[in-house]
């Protein structure tokens, strides 16, 4: 009995699974075991996001120079999970090391998962950790933000609260300071917040497409996103046409938040500026690099094979 | 008629209707209420004959559906202030749609509220019947059953303990109580890690679906691949900005050979064809769905009976 002996080409085709699989763990623990800094340039949706809520205009791109007043809350709506938090949870934690190092108020809710307002939460409770250890003041619940909770219907309370958060929000309660349940609008956070247009902004953390629903419904405040990467694309589509005054976009979006804070001195030396971005962009690059290198061999492999048939 | 539903938005009282107290008897009583006249109404539902049964849906479906049209089309008042009266039957109409819409919307989030329990009805049935017929991988289904009634009971003994005087302390880890640590232990600890893990396999299914599917094949392939290709590399900070320094080598800031760079090929690819064809699909995807929205509205859908 004989057996067809394989080319060069076709063995570089069929790679075994389990040997790149093995590559990639090896590659991507890489940045785990050595500290890599990655040169970042920052995009222009990023900048335009930063400047909105920090106030600080990025020199790249001195056009962009609104931003918000800081003696307003700001509305969050928080729909990530840890499903998506390699970019999630860098982006809601360099936001809210921004929003609290400016006492600004914030409120939050979910209209993606009931689990996202307590993931929410337990960030918050880090980045006080993170405070305390600084010697900041913590951000108390209800003196400095209220959480909403959870929205099953994503469509109805984003049309509720453009139509009037008054109402829409009028039976939502949260622990008070005595530990009580009170209606959030007994908050100092949301005093004197009737319509959604008394927020400064309203600022969507999100790996799914609750983003679209929202930008469709709520037009009367301004709105910034900080979206996964799978979203990036059809997010930026809003962000083109001037919906979103700004966009941080997965990994990258990420690192520029970090990069800015970190050349920022509003925050520089006060709280961590570069945290999960800085740490998770070497692995992405090693990830994409292995990526392209295995594409280039599957198809040197088929052009190889090609060769040899003809 | 105008105000029939905007009577039921919530007095501003103590003690709503439509908002007791937490563990108020008031609460409890409207619970169970609630839920014998929705068991009554289901089974008088399914005491109508059969042909009929259809038709009470199709109009509940009609009624439900008729107030969002109404709401989209119909003019909104324009800077309207809390005790301004409808000065004609047309904005009467406008005013009622306004002051109803946080109503129709706590109903459609009790509702959408409703899938949940129609999930877990559904996890427990299909789960349920695996452990008892014993059938293959029943094991699994146990600890699945058995996770979710953990979970709800170190959840709730969880919330209960932050409950009161001594809930804002537990916000300091020093002061939390053995309930705390386990609901943070399974929550953070168990749940969240899992969930987190189960999203990082995509990470390899990823590499090996690139290996295999992105071959040049042909012309569209090509120009597919050479995309992504641009995409990829424009987000690997190393080589825009190796790119950049060999552009910038070539010719000044003001130098055609700029027109080339990673960055602003990436830019011109998202803003020139990535943007408009994706506007074009959601185009497509909102009249499919104004479409499907009609059909449903209009109960011309099939049933599938």
């Amino acid at each position: 009995m004989s057996t067809a002996q394989t080319t060069l080409g076709e063995k570089l085709q069929s790679l075994p699974k389990p040997a790149l699989y093995l590559v990639l763990i090896l590659l991507t623990s890489v940045p785990l075991l050595v500290k890599i800094t990655i040169p970042n340039k920052e995009a222009k949706p990023s900048a335009n996001f930063y400047t909105m809520v920090t106030g600080t205009v990025d020199p790249t791109f001195p056009a962009f120079t609104t931003s918000i007043d800081a003696t307003k809350p700001v509305l969050i709506q928080t729909d990530w999970t840890t499903s998506t938090r390699g970019e999630s949870a860098g982006q809601f934690k360099s936001l809210m090391r921004i929003l609290m190092i400016r006492n600004i108020k914030f409120c939050f809710y979910s209209a993606g998962d009931p689990q996202a307002p307590q993931v929410a939460l337990d960030y918050i409770s880090d980045i006080n950790e993170e405070r305390v250890k600084a010697g900041l003041r913590p951000y108390e619940r209800w003196k400095d933000y209220v959480d909403a909770g959870y929205f099953p219907g994503a469509e109805a309370i984003c049309n509720a609260i453009q139509n009037n958060f008054g109402t829409a929000f009028k039976n939502v309660q949260d622990q008070d300071a005595e530990g009580a349940e009170s209606s959030v609008f007994e908050s100092p956070v949301l005093k004197g917040v009737r319509k959604v247009s008394d927020f400064s902004v309203m600022i969507l953390v999100t790996g799914s497409n609750t983003s679209n629903i929202a930008i469709e419904r709520i037009k009367s405040v301004p709105m910034i996103m900080m979206v996964t990467g799978v979203m990036g694309p059809e997010t930026q589509v809003y962000y083109d046409s001037g919906q979103l005054k700004g966009l941080v976009t997965g990994l990258k979006g990420l690192y520029d938040m970090e990069s800015l804070m970190d050349k920022d001195p509003q925050f520089k030396g006060k709280v961590t500026t570069l945290d999960n971005g800085a740490k998770y962009y070497p692995t992405l690059h090693i990830a994409l690099l292995l990526m392209i290198i295995a594409i280039i061999i599957g198809n040197v492999g088929m052009f190889m094979t090609k060769k040899r048939a003809a | 008629m105008m105000d029939l539903l905007a009577q039921a938005t919530p007095p501003s009282d103590s003690s709503p209707f439509w908002s007791a107290p937490n563990g108020s008897s008031h609460l409890v009583i409207g619970i169970g209420a609630a839920l014998l006249l929705g068991i009554g109404l289901i089974f008088l539902l399914l005491q109508a004959p059969v042909r009929s049964r259809r038709w009470i849906v199709a109009l509940f479906t009609f009624l439900a559906g008729g107030y969002y049209v109404l709401y989209f089309f119909w003019p909104t008042a324009i800077d309207r202030q809390p005790n301004d009266l409808p000065r004609n039957p047309m904005e009467g109409v406008t005013f009622w749609i306004s002051d109803a819409f946080p109503i129709v919307s706590t109903f459609t989030n009790v509702l959408a509220g409703f899938l949940l329990g129609l999930g877990i009805y559904s996890l427990w049935r299909v789960h349920g019947r695996r452990i008892v017929k014993q059938q293959k991988d029943w094991f699994f289904s146990f600890v699945l059953l058995a996770s979710s009634v953990m979970m709800a009971f170190i959840g709730y003994a969880d919330w209960h303990s932050r409950q009161g005087l001594n809930g804002p302390l537990l916000a300091n880890k020093a002061n939390w109580h053995p309930i705390n640590y386990a609901f943070d232990f399974f929550f953070e600890g168990g749940l969240q890690q899992m969930d987190a893990a189960m999203f990082s396999i995509i990470a390899f299914f990823i590499l090996s679906a690139a290996y295999r599917a992105f071959r040049i094949r042909s012309v569209e392939a090509t120009v597919l691949l050479a995309t992504a290709l641009v995409v990829i590399l424009s987000l690997m900070g190393v080589i825009t900005n190796a790119w950049q320094s060999g552009i910038n080598h070539l010719g000044g800031p003001d130098a055609f050979v700029q027109n080339f760079s990673l960055d602003t090929i990436r830019t011109w690819l998202t803003n020139t064809v990535q943007t408009p064809s994706i506007r074009g699909i959601d185009f497509g995807i909102g009249i499919g769905s104004l479409a499907m929205g009609l059909r449903l509205w209009l109960s011309l859908e099939r049933t599938g009976s």
